[in-house]
């Protein structure tokens, strides 16, 4: 639907006809230190470091030589070796001697607990190819409840899948692929992660594709159940060659601050406001950032982990595939 | 109105009014104001002394007012009577004709953009009507268009539809020679409905995913009113009248999706709408009393109910077993505002007059009252038949405001209240002029000057966006104050067979948030330095008059973001990272300076008459924005050729030479 925003775009244009001149506005500027971290509960801190630059300088030298990285938890300098943990206050320092001094500072959020997780498999089908390989796809549905700790709080949801001791797409005996996906997450279907778009920008075509990052405004201090539903999932191997394989939830506690870079990067790329300001009827937006330099984010989170069996049902479904066809 | 050359040959009452020194027009083509440094929710605009919240259609390309029934317009910016408070800038107050006597007359206009019908009589020997009716085109002309789209696409069918409208009524009666009332309404909205709809979604046979969705965006006003005007003696006279007027706004966005496979289908429903409306029971009487030669008295009070609903957003989502229903913690504000004024126009001598009075209101919301005291003072002194100088002081105190995330009018601006940690905008203005007639009333001179402190203004705090719509909506804004100050000079011929004005103002205005611009005191958006008006109307004969209209003024102002720094890759999500804009300080680039020149002609005959319109007549197209953007570069060698694209900043430059046409019909 994002038509409609050109629709709304084209008629305003078209009766306003706006047309470009390139030009170069002398306008002062001096670099700042940009500070980007994302600081995990139980992971060694990196901390990278860069400097704004005029937009039209091409010369691709972000770069800072002379920085120097200080981090301190609960006020403590800490060596490179820290590893972070639930609740610690991080203080991020850079200084420069050439560009100047940042600072940041961020909460590593506690892990969220995860309550109870239902899933089912639809819609399977399944064939063997001509190398007598099994060939399944099938949809996974799954509801997974967190419980909403006290206080205002920051979300992400994310997946992946393992298999022990083999990755998927690597080469069977028979020089077939072992394959093994679990995607196309229907973000639509979960109205938790559309809830930073606005009513204008809904109707402007805004939506949720690939933003999975939500907080507990709508059910603070309750339980809530993602309702998540993967429409493109496969298998591809034989009943030999299959091994434990989990598809694995990942629920992320973060820092309000790396929810704000996640949503200010869906204004800048989906939002209306920012096409308003290119043609002065808005204000411009700028980057969001937390360091006191307006440069850079340090961001901070947990991960709490759900591990989805899927071994049992992979195998079941080529037992009964192959006793129907036998 | 009918002689000021404006965009698509529309007469607009506000884009005449944005002629007049000291009001800026904003953004271009818009139907803005911003008068002395203010902005554009601190103007009070009223249809016979009963306000409009909304003033705009089409995003602010027209103002609400139907030219063709208005009698005359009060526009006060400076000395402002007592009579009026609500609003820091100025207050516009329309009147309309009170209905033809001698039979039924009318008008038919057919514009570019719009049409019009007006039509006013008797009826019986003592009651007059007059009707009006305005709408624009656009609709009809969409139709045939989305006809053609949709007959393109066998999957999807699309819906647009756009209009905007005027409607007014009003009966007048002349009870005795000194007595009359009328009833008077007014509607006027604009309506965006366009959504898709997959034409699977009622095929039962049909396999696969598919949307209906729809879009509503309806917005406007309704005005109904009546009034009673008596002469009680041949010293005072009293006005008596009461209104309800409602002012609406509402989005909503439908969608219904079906994922049907051979064996299950799934379905679900979701509206996301959010609604912002205020309802105002207006009491009101106004007396005119003169109780000698010297004195003018005027006083009177109004009592005004409102119900505020600033923003409510609901969110209903149905899937399966799952539903989730939120509705944002808005409610629903009641407010009392309770003002009474008074004041005296007194001449002291044959030199010296002073207009003194007092406006005093009581604001009660949300188990909180707060006052407004606005004391107003003028003195005119005038050594001579065609001099006078003046000096004034205006305080002028404001409950509501209006909050625009663009320079656009769109149904999402909000009018909200001041509740919890806000408190009432006040502004203060000091004044002063002189003034020149030439003895035949000919030519006429003005220079004033002036000076305005205002208080507890509010706007959206930085970053306001990243708050989440269920958010309550006082949490994005923070409050702060401004100043404006400025001299105005004006010289105008009022008869002959050339009449016009040139007017120059040289301003300055800012603001100062703690929220904003890291507490730092920035430039005004429009705070243009030298703004310079020529407007000169020249009859030629009685058929055709030529009308001509130059504006330059010092380009407005734009947070010029120019440095960039690489955002972060969380978790190795390549969609997070890029350039990001380094924020910089609010509005302080100025824009090249703006000049346009706008003509246009007249023609009468006998049944009525053409106008004839060349907006930006040497087509000097002016820069809005600057956007950053990039440059195809070629880079050609004998043996190779490749393209780049270097960053590179634009100017966006809008509107080149627009004709217009229109023809009205008298009858």
């Amino acid at each position: 639907m994002a038509f409609l925003k050109k629709i709304f775009l084209f008629l305003l244009l078209s009766i306003l006809t706006a047309c470009e001149e390139t030009f170069t506005p002398g306008m002062p500027h001096a670099a700042v230190l940009c500070v980007n971290s994302l600081v995990t509960a139980g992971e060694p801190i990196e901390v990278s470091v860069s400097k704004s630059r005029l937009y039209t300088d091409t010369s691709d030298d972000s770069g800072v030589k002379d920085a120097t990285v200080n981090i301190y938890a609960n006020g403590q300098l800490q060596l490179a070796s820290y590893i972070p943990k639930e609740g610690d206050e991080i203080r991020i320092v850079a200084q420069s001697k050439s560009i100047g001094s940042v600072h940041a500072e961020v909460t590593v959020p506690n892990e969220v607990p995860i309550e109870k997780v239902k899933w089912e498999a639809s819609d399977v089908s399944s064939w063997s190819n001509e190398h007598g390989y099994n060939d399944i796809r099938f949809r996974l549905r799954v509801k997974l409840t967190i419980a909403d700790p006290v206080g205002e709080n920051y979300y992400k949801f994310s997946s992946r899948i393992e298999m022990s001791d083999l990755e998927q797409d690597d080469e069977l005996d028979s020089g077939q692929s072992l394959s093994i996906g679990v995607s196309d997450l229907q973000y639509d279907m979960e109205p938790i992660f559309s809830e930073h778009i606005g009513i204008f920008e809904s109707i402007m075509g805004g939506d949720a594709y690939g933003f999975t990052f939500f907080t507990d405004r709508q059910f603070s201090e309750k339980a809530y159940t993602l309702n998540l539903q993967f429409n493109n999932c496969w298998f591809r191997g034989s009943l030999d060659d299959l091994l434990d394989c989990d598809f694995i939830l990942v629920i992320h506690s973060i820092s309000p601050s790396y929810y704000n870079w996640v949503n200010y990067v869906w204004q800048r790329d989906n939002g209306t406001l920012t096409e308003f300001s290119d043609y002065g009827f808005g204000e411009p937006i700028w980057g969001y950032s937390n360091c006191t330099s307006g440069a850079g984010v340090v961001a901070a989170q947990s991960k709490n982990e759900y591990h989805i069996d899927l071994t049992d049902f992979i195998k079941e479904t080529i037992i009964t595939h192959n006793d129907d066809n036998q | 109105m009918r002689n000021t050359p404006v965009l698509f040959g529309e007469a607009d009452v506000v884009k005449t009014l944005q002629t007049q020194p000291g009001v800026a027009e904003g953004i271009e083509g818009m139907a803005g104001m911003y008068v002395h440094g203010g902005n554009a929710d601190e103007n009070l605009y009223m249809l016979e002394n009963v306000p409009l919240y909304q003033v705009n259609h089409f995003a602010g390309l027209f103002s609400a007012f139907n030219p063709d029934i208005i009698r005359y317009i009060d526009f006060f910016k400076s000395s402002i009577p007592a009579k009026y408070d609500g609003r820091l800038s100025s207050f516009m107050d329309v009147r309309l004709q009170n209905g033809n006597r001698d039979g039924h007359h009318g008008s038919a206009r057919l514009g570019i953009t719009s049409g019009a019908f007006n039509i006013s009589g008797p009826i019986g020997k003592k009651t007059t009507y007059l009707v009006g009716l305005r709408r624009s085109w656009f609709d009809v002309l969409s139709i045939s268009l989305v006809a053609i789209a949709n007959s393109q696409n066998e999957d999807e069918k699309m819906r647009f539809n756009y209009y905007f409208m005027d409607f007014n009524a009003r009966v007048n009666h002349l009870f005795s020679p000194n007595a009359n009332a009328f009833v008077s309404v007014y509607f006027g909205d604009d309506k965006l409905k366009t959504g898709t709809k997959e034409k699977g979604i009622d095929n039962k046979d049909a396999c696969g995913d598919f949307w209906d969705e729809k879009y509503d965006m309806h917005w406007g006003n309704l005005l109904v009113q009546t009034g009673l005007n008596y002469r009680l003696n041949s010293g005072m006279s009293a006005e008596f009248t009461a209104a309800y007027t409602r002012f609406f706004s509402s989005m909503k966005h439908v969608s219904n999706y079906i994922d049907r496979a051979q064996n299950h289908i799934q379905e679900s429903n979701s509206v996301l709408s959010t609604d912002n409306n205020i309802n105002d029971w207006i009491l009101r009487g106004d007396f005119d009393w003169s109780p000698n030669d010297n004195n003018r008295v005027r006083f009177g009070a109004n009592y005004v109910r409102h119900s505020f609903l600033p923003a409510r957003t609901l969110r209903f989502y149905e899937v399966e077993d799952t539903r989730l229903e939120s509705l944002d913690s808005t409610w629903a504000y009641g407010a009392n505002e309770l003002n009474v004024y008074i004041e005296d126009d007194w001449r002291i001598s044959d030199k010296v007059r002073m207009n003194a009075g007092i406006h005093a209101s009581l604001f009660n919301i949300d188990a909180k009252t707060s006052h407004g005291i606005s004391p107003r003072i003028s003195v005119s002194y005038r050594p001579s038949e065609n001099w006078a100088v003046k000096g004034a002081y205006t305080r002028t105190t404001q409950y509501v405001h209006q909050l625009n995330q663009s320079y656009l009018s769109l149904p999402t601006d909000q009018w909200i209240p001041v509740t919890g940690k806000f408190k009432p905008q006040t502004a203060d203005k000091i004044s002063v002029g002189g003034y020149w007639q030439s003895p035949e009333g000919t030519f006429a001179a003005s220079v004033e000057g002036y000076w305005k402190w205002m208080c507890d203004l509010i706007d959206y705090r930085d970053e306001y966006y990243l708050r989440p719509p269920l958010d309550m909506w006082n949490a994005q804004l923070c409050s702060g104050k401004g100043t404006a100050k400025g001299v105005d000079f004006k010289v105008e011929k009022v008869f002959g067979k050339v009449t016009g004005q040139i007017s120059y103002s040289l301003a300055w205005a800012d603001r100062t948030f703690a929220n904003k611009n890291g507490g730092r005191t920035f430039p005004a958006k429009f705070d243009n330095r030298h703004t310079i008006n020529v407007m000169l109307n020249w009859n030629i004969n009685r058929k055709v008059q030529l009308n001509a209209s130059w504006i330059g003024h010092s380009g407005n102002r734009f947070t010029l973001l120019n440095q960039v720094w690489d955002g972060p890759l969380f978790d190795d999500s390549e969609w997070m990272g890029g350039e990001s804009p380094l924020r910089a300080e609010i509005n302080s680039y100025k824009l090249p300076f703006y000049h346009r020149l706008d003509l246009s002609c007249v023609v009468n005959n006998r049944h009525g008459y053409w106008t004839f319109g060349l907006y930006n007549a040497y087509c000097h197209m002016n820069t809005v924005a600057v956007k950053r953007g990039e440059q195809k570069v070629e880079h050609i060698t004998p043996d190779s050729y490749s393209i780049s694209y270097q960053p590179v900043f634009k100017k966006v430059k809008l509107l080149p030479v627009i004709p217009s046409i229109s023809y009205t019909w008298l009858f």
